[in-house]
């Protein structure tokens, strides 16, 4: 298993895409199923797996087999190092850039898909005690799921929020 | 969603040039499109190319104003997906797969045109160049007569202070840290960037002018002076130039009693191993760029190559090399 190691400093302007992660191996793995789609879920977090497949399953979510692929690496920060308040974890921008969308949760999760796919990428940044981090885990996962046209928000975007007022 | 929609001003569109690849810039912000434009100067380009990659940057009031952020991004990737977050700051978000780099940036991090240029501008030059076919190198890059010599070498060996040193004699200074290389219809071509030159506290030693300034945490967290080299000490500047010749610079005693450098040839494979070091390998999406990155650095190292070991005043070293790196650019 490859535990994710949060470096959350890059060293240099662009010599920093050694500290993207991009080749975090993802072991564990579950079927989610959503209200209209079936998803694998790749994940180096076993506090994910644990929690979120067994949300899932008590749900009566698990699925058959995913149609749609969701590697999703998870951060987990100190508080000492963390940006991040708990209470703030519900405001996100969306994102549409060419034919992709993203999700950016004020802790600095993300996650991006490019439709009509479902096969999206992303990283969630937690912090605090396992409670903590296993609510911010399923508020990220509330949040992709409203993003690919699942599920409802319990608030809207901040940028979304700019264009009412 | 951060197209168009969030914008309530008018949309400037304007064409930007990286290492001959035309861009194109939407922004709703004029200030953002003039460095946009100084920075990624459109020179040798024209309206009808087809960009190679579409930026799309707005900009806005920071999010939470009670919260003092530093500028310094936090970047994450996945496949061809990469997001640089500036926390309250904004976001920049690259699909490297469609050249796509879309963001939303505060009002605070532009109103210091330096700062937007080394932590916004350099930073997406830097992420997207391997989706344009551009590597970038660490090493610094001199100029004469449009023919120009690469300065490789690993962080704190001195690419700084030599660069600036040979610029004090008559070299044009391109870059002193980041070179973009790409392939042109004339042969190997070298870009530098329009950022502030990087020295580190003990060059007031050698450079005294300093002493006038205060040094302040760089990018990558160490405390530095950061200049404006061309108005700072008056050195001519080249945007860009044919590579003659690459000198690789390691720190070290040179050979012999009160011998500041040590110069020896370098060959290609031993050049390329320095070059790759530096080189970050290509996400999942646009893997078979790795490719093209290697053919690059081989093109690269076939140009004339020497391994320089030096130590002491760069000023002193400077002079010892002009007369070979002359002879590289003239020859």
């Amino acid at each position: 298993m490859v535990e994710s190691q949060a470096v959350t400093r890059a060293p240099a302007a662009f010599a920093a895409t050694d500290l993207l992660h991009r080749r975090i191996q993802l072991p564990y793995r579950f079927q989610l199923g959503l209200e209209r789609s079936n998803v694998l879920v790749k994940t180096d977090s076993p506090l994910m797996w644990r929690v979120l497949r067994s949300s899932a399953e008590s749900s009566g979510l698990i699925a058959e087999s995913g149609v749609a692929v969701w590697e999703i690496a998870v951060e987990v920060q100190n508080e000492a190092t963390s940006s991040l308040s708990v209470e703030m974890t519900d405001s996100f921008d969306a994102y549409s850039f060419g034919p992709s969308r993203s999700l950016r949760m004020s802790s600095g999760s993300w996650f991006a898909y490019t439709p009509p796919s479902l096969n999206g990428v992303g990283f969630a940044i937690v912090s605090g005690d396992e409670c903590c981090q296993v609510r911010q885990l399923l508020a990220f996962f509330e949040r992709i799921k409203f993003s690919i046209g699942e599920g409802e928000p319990e608030s809207k975007s901040l940028v979304e929020r700019e264009v009412l007022a | 969603m951060i197209d168009g929609h969030c914008s309530t001003g008018r949309m400037h569109s304007i064409l930007l040039g990286m290492a001959g690849h035309p861009l194109q810039l939407r922004t709703d912000s004029a200030t953002l499109a003039e460095i946009g434009g100084e920075f990624f100067p459109a020179t040798g380009l024209h309206a009808a190319q087809h960009p190679r990659a579409d930026l799309t940057l707005f900009v806005r009031e920071r999010r939470d104003i009670s919260r003092a952020e530093c500028c310094f991004p936090v970047f994450r990737g996945r496949n061809e997906y990469v997001h640089a977050d500036y926390g309250s700051d904004g976001s920049v978000w690259f699909d490297l797969k469609a050249r796509a780099v879309s963001g939303i940036l505060s009002e605070d991090l532009l109103s210091d045109a330096g700062v937007f240029r080394r932590t916004v501008l350099a930073v997406i030059a830097g992420v997207l160049a391997p989706a344009l076919d551009v590597v970038g190198l660490h090493a610094g890059c001199v100029a004469r007569d449009g023919k120009a010599v690469l300065l490789a070498a690993a962080s704190g060996v001195g690419k700084s202070t030599l660069t600036l040193a040979l610029a004090l004699r008559g070299w044009s200074l391109l870059s002193d840290d980041w070179t973009f290389v790409a392939e042109s219809p004339t042969g190997l071509r070298a870009w530098g960037m329009l950022t502030a030159l990087k020295l580190l506290p003990d060059a007031v030693r050698y450079f005294p002018g300093l002493s006038a300034l205060s040094p302040a945490t760089a990018l990558n967290g160490e405390m530095s002076f950061e200049i404006d080299p061309w108005s700072f000490f008056r050195v001519g500047r080249s945007v860009d130039a044919s590579p003659a010749s690459i000198v690789l610079l390691e720190r070290g005693p040179a050979a012999g009693s009160g011998a500041r450098s040590q110069v020896s040839r370098s060959d290609p494979e031993e050049m390329q191993t320095a070059l790759f070091k530096e080189i970050e390998g290509q996400p999942a999406g646009i893997s078979h760029r790795d490719d093209f990155q290697s053919e690059l650095i081989q093109s690269i190292c076939e140009l004339p190559g020497f391994k320089v070991r030096m130590n002491g005043d760069p000023s002193a070293i400077a002079a010892d090399l002009d007369p070979m790196l002359m002879e590289q650019v003239c020859g």
